[in-house]
């Protein structure tokens, strides 16, 4: 046992030291290439940094992520971050939630998209309240969009909190009541995931 | 009796000078109502007389208008210090401040995406069939992500309104599909005949035409980039190829990386 912790520990500092050092080098090779005249690969060098910056960020948020929401726990292994740096999403993060069952839940978290800001204005357009499966809701002191979708599989709600760039979604399978799902999305740091994430 | 007749001449002065009275009044009230019939009549035939007049009477003091700016030399053209910017990416990133060190990183894109425009401004042609450069329209444009890219123009002027517009975009995700777009041949199966496939300079392209902008060529090329030439007033297709031909797309390539 005492061996599988140090080895855990040991491969998570490896891990950390690796990212770190691929940003450093990455910026090192931009000034370097940047003072030789050589502006395309310095270009790309500093393309490269900004997307091991946004894996750093990823886990950053993922420390932050909630490890259960009601009675759903999260399962370690289908955590997920991506990072893109091609402009239409910068950090993608997922987390998700329950066993095989038909219970389930997901967290993504999408942020720096230039796309998704847009996802703010139409929350504040009129024809969102007139769709009986829409509404808008409060988590924390956010605006979200809530979004029932009924079909042969059963019940299933969205809930999207933009906040700026980036758009937080929680997505449920099997939960009926309206209160259950926003009390799970009660559970989400948005303040601090805006944090990281702007 | 002398005493009757006196209230009776003092009743009658008093009246003549009632009457005189109420006469000036009622010409007074005849004087009004006719001249604001007067200004009725003028209100609707838009006498010009009166209603400069009128505009005189309720026009606001200047005092009391929106403060307007009537100075100012607008934003300093600085180049962003890419060096410095990397720098500071660096030490944001040494000290956990993900977001600082990646905004200042874009910076330095920016920074030098800006650069490399401008050195692709400078190998552009100064003339081209006749038509020069317009520098103060030279245009680059970067954003610092690959949602946009970076993107490079200038304009050509020239007789009769003629005019060249050139537009370079590169690193942008939706000038790759553009690009894809162009290269699977579906502009082939269309049967509008204001547009065509051609090659130019060994790159598959397309060329347009309506009447409203003139003729555009576009070709995609690289990885990710495209080219655009927009002509205004140009009397024949060979005559804009003409035009078309002075630029190297090989050397942009080159410049570019791609």
């Amino acid at each position: 046992m005492k061996n599988l912790i140090f080895t855990l520990v040991f491969a998570c500092t490896l891990a950390a030291g690796l990212n770190a050092q691929d940003v450093n080098a990455q910026l090192s090779e931009a000034k370097s290439s940047y003072n030789s005249g050589d502006l395309q690969s310095t270009r790309f060098a500093l393309q490269q940094a900004i997307n091991e910056i946004d894996k750093a960020i990823g886990a950053e948020i993922m420390k932050i992520l909630p490890t259960s929401m009601g009675d759903l726990s999260f399962i370690e292994s289908s955590d997920n971050i991506t990072a893109t740096s091609s402009g239409f999403a910068g950090v993608f993060v997922s987390r998700s939630y329950g066993a095989e069952d038909e219970t389930n839940a997901s967290l993504q978290v999408i942020s720096d998209s230039p796309m998704l800001a847009g996802v703010n204005a139409l929350l504040a357009m009129p024809m969102f309240v007139s769709d009986p499966s829409q509404k808008k809701i409060k988590v924390g002191s956010y605006r979200a969009l809530l979004q029932k979708t009924e079909d042969e599989n059963g019940v299933s709600w969205d809930v999207q909190i933009p906040v700026r760039s980036t758009l937080i979604t929680l997505h449920t399978t099997g939960i009926d009541t309206e209160k259950a799902v926003t009390e799970m999305a009660g559970t989400i740091p948005v303040d601090q995931i805006a944090k990281f994430a702007q | 009796m002398k005493k009757y007749l006196i209230r009776t001449l003092l009743f009658a002065l008093i009246s003549f000078i009632g009457v005189q009275t109420l006469h000036a009044q009622g010409s007074l009230i005849r004087k009004a109502k006719g001249r604001v019939e007067d200004k009725i009549i003028d209100k609707i035939f838009n006498d010009t007389d009166e209603s400069k007049e009128t505009e005189t009477e309720v026009a606001e003091p200047e005092s009391a208008e929106t403060t307007r700016n009537r100075k100012g030399s607008g934003l300093s053209q600085d180049v962003p210090d890419v060096n410095q910017y990397i720098a500071d990416a660096d030490e944001a990133y040494a000290n956990k401040s993900y977001s600082e060190a990646k905004a200042a990183a874009r910076q330095a894109i920016w920074g030098v995406e800006i650069e490399i425009g401008n050195n692709i401004l400078k190998s552009l042609p100064d003339n081209v069939e006749g038509l020069k450069a317009v520098p103060e329209e030279d245009r680059v444009t970067s954003t610092g992500v690959g949602f946009v890219g970076l993107v490079i123009e200038r304009v050509y002027q020239g007789k009769d309104d003629m005019e060249l517009r050139v537009n370079i975009g590169n690193d942008a995700a939706l000038l790759g599909m553009a690009g894809m777009y162009m290269v699977s041949g579906m502009y082939q199966s269309t049967d509008e005949t204001n547009q065509k496939q051609i090659r130019f300079k060994d790159h598959n392209a397309t060329i347009s035409y309506d009447d409203y902008d003139g003729y555009s060529l576009g070709v995609p090329f690289g990885q990710s980039s495209i080219f655009v030439v927009k002509g205004a007033n140009f009397e024949t297709e060979a005559q804009f190829m003409a035009a078309a031909n002075h630029f190297d797309i090989d050397r942009i390539k080159k410049d570019l990386g791609e």
